[in-house]
């Protein structure tokens, strides 16, 4: 399949075996970061049980890929028979051809080719902010049966969050003359502390002495002060300390909670 | 009743056959991607962060009751557990193993998908001490509606001595995606019959765009919503009743996405 357009001098074309590098390209510079690598592009579309190169498009201008389209193929189990749907997922179109209806192109020429198959659904997953221009497409949102569950195991997450608050500690006057130390036990993660000291924030995971220390369940410790009195009443969440400390600590968890 | 004799081991070669066996038997009772050999061993063996000691079979008397399909970075991609056996009990094991495991990887955080209607996989998630972190949702275009008419249909019990015309008059602007339909049905004696086109005998038509049909497929609920705010059309209107009857058959399953079936 080879189809062109003139004003654009653009050609769409199925994918041909030494695509992948460029492609891969474009899919990370479309991020802005390191989305895809090279094992996991073939694993998922090169790799892909139904995988037909014309599930991939790309589009082409002077001999360079600009832009590309990927889709497989997938049997849906519907009680006794099965339904051919087409995944759609990562159309990207080079920074600098944007807003040119390239992408849009594209959605249309794998939308056909699906047809072509036998498929009679288009599914994608898309990110919930993607969500009004894939609705604008024609798109429905459709609810699943799948609910996702998920515990937090390591503290990069913690970390991330708690160290972001330091630019905001910065322009607090009545933080600078706060020292405190909060000790975090929690269910399932590993203990750390919180050091607040000279207007700066420390996260540390060795052992080190501490003013308060909280403990319980994880899942009661959000910035959402009902959860977390409802944590504190059921006593599933414990806040431990000399009553002294408390002023400071409400005053350090006020900015926590932002983060 | 099963000895509680639980043994979990890792992922050895032709343990897929019974692990195919075991998750579609376990989700029957849902529409999710169909499993082959081929397809199980690429979306799960195969994936890139996934290690044959990643998987985790639970066995009671040398027999398969149980799995789960880990990630070096700590998905889930694929968990069944054998309904005749203590459900708690082996996801508690088999979960303390899937922690480990996933620590020693150093991954962040343990994310599992299940099917949101079970009351159980809610109770013992709760006690694992793992949040709900929302639904899982997609979005769809329908690219052949008669097709998936058929399909629908296929999957419904049509009453008996049920004889039917409709014609289908699916209309759509706006979207540059979404297609316009124009197709027959025919129910006799039990049977259905989809044929594109326009109809060559009397019937009754239903008049609407592709996008409000296929929420209506979602929820045959809001089909009065949708007459009276001049979305449905039906010719001849006293005959609305059947147009409600049959698309409360054409009702589209919800859908349930396993970890694996997502890239």
């Amino acid at each position: 399949m080879q189809t062109s357009d003139k004003n654009l001098k653009i050609v769409f074309r199925e994918y041909k075996e030494g695509d992948e590098a460029e492609i891969i390209n474009i899919i990370n510079e479309a991020y802005d970061k390191k989305v895809i690598e090279k094992k996991t592009w073939f694993w998922k579309y090169k790799n892909h049980p139904n995988f037909s190169p014309e599930n991939i498009l790309v589009c082409e201008r002077k001999g360079e890929i600009i832009a590309s389209a990927h889709s497989t193929i997938q049997k849906l189990r519907f009680k006794d028979s099965q339904l051919l749907v087409g995944i759609g997922s990562d159309v990207v179109v080079k920074f600098s051809y944007r807003k040119q209806g390239i992408g849009l192109n594209l959605f249309k020429k794998l939308g056909d080719k699906l047809m072509q198959n036998g498929v009679s659904i288009r599914i994608g997953f898309f990110a919930p902010q993607l969500l009004p221009y894939y609705r604008k497409l024609g798109y429905i949102p459709i609810p699943t049966s799948t609910i996702i569950y998920r515990k937090n195991i390591g503290l990069t997450q913690y970390k991330k969050r708690i160290l972001c608050i330091n630019k905001r500690l910065k322009n607090r006057k009545d933080m600078h003359d706060v020292n405190l130390s909060i000790k975090f036990d929690l269910e399932g993660l590993p203990p750390f502390i919180i050091k607040v000291m000279n207007g700066k924030v420390d996260f540390i995971t060795s052992k080190n002495i501490h003013h308060i220390l909280i403990k319980g369940d994880p899942r009661f410790l959000k910035p959402n002060i009902f959860i977390l009195l409802k944590g504190i009443i059921s006593r599933k969440l414990r806040v431990e300390g000399s009553l002294r400390y408390f002023p400071k600590f409400f005053k350090i968890f006020k900015i926590l909670r932002t983060s | 009743m099963p000895f509680d004799n639980y043994c979990i081991r890792t992922y050895k070669e032709g343990d897929e056959i019974k692990l195919i066996e075991l998750f579609t038997k376990n989700y029957s009772q849902y529409v999710f991607s169909a499993r082959t050999k081929e397809y199980w061993l690429w979306c799960n063996k195969k994936r890139p962060d996934v290690k044959p000691n990643g998987i985790f079979i639970v066995e009671n008397n040398e027999k398969i009751i149980g799995y789960a399909v880990v990630s070096n970075t700590g998905n889930v991609y694929e968990f069944a557990i054998d309904k005749n056996f203590d459900f708690t009990k082996i996801t508690s094991l088999l979960f303390s193993k899937i922690e480990a495991y996933a620590k020693s990887k150093g991954a962040e955080a343990i994310t599992v998908y299940v099917p949101s209607d079970s009351k159980k996989f809610k109770k013992v998630f709760f006690e694992l001490g793992y949040e709900n972190d929302g639904h899982v949702n997609f979005a769809m275009i329908v690219l052949n509606m008669p097709n998936l008419i058929r399909k629908l249909l296929s999957s419904s019990e049509i009453p008996k001595g049920w004889n039917e015309n409709f014609f289908f008059d699916l209309k759509q602007k706006g979207y540059p995606l979404v297609s316009s339909f124009q197709f027959c049905l025919k129910i006799k004696d039990g049977k259905t019959y989809v044929k594109e086109g326009k109809p060559k005998e009397s019937c009754i038509h239903i008049t609407t765009n592709t996008t409000s049909f296929i929420e209506l497929l979602l929820e045959p609920k809001k089909i009065f919503q949708a007459i009276f705010q001049k979305k449905l059309k039906i010719t001849p209107s006293y005959k609305f009743y059947k147009v409600i009857k049959l698309i409360s058959l054409l009702r589209l399953p919800k859908i349930y996405i396993s970890y694996a079936d997502i890239r």
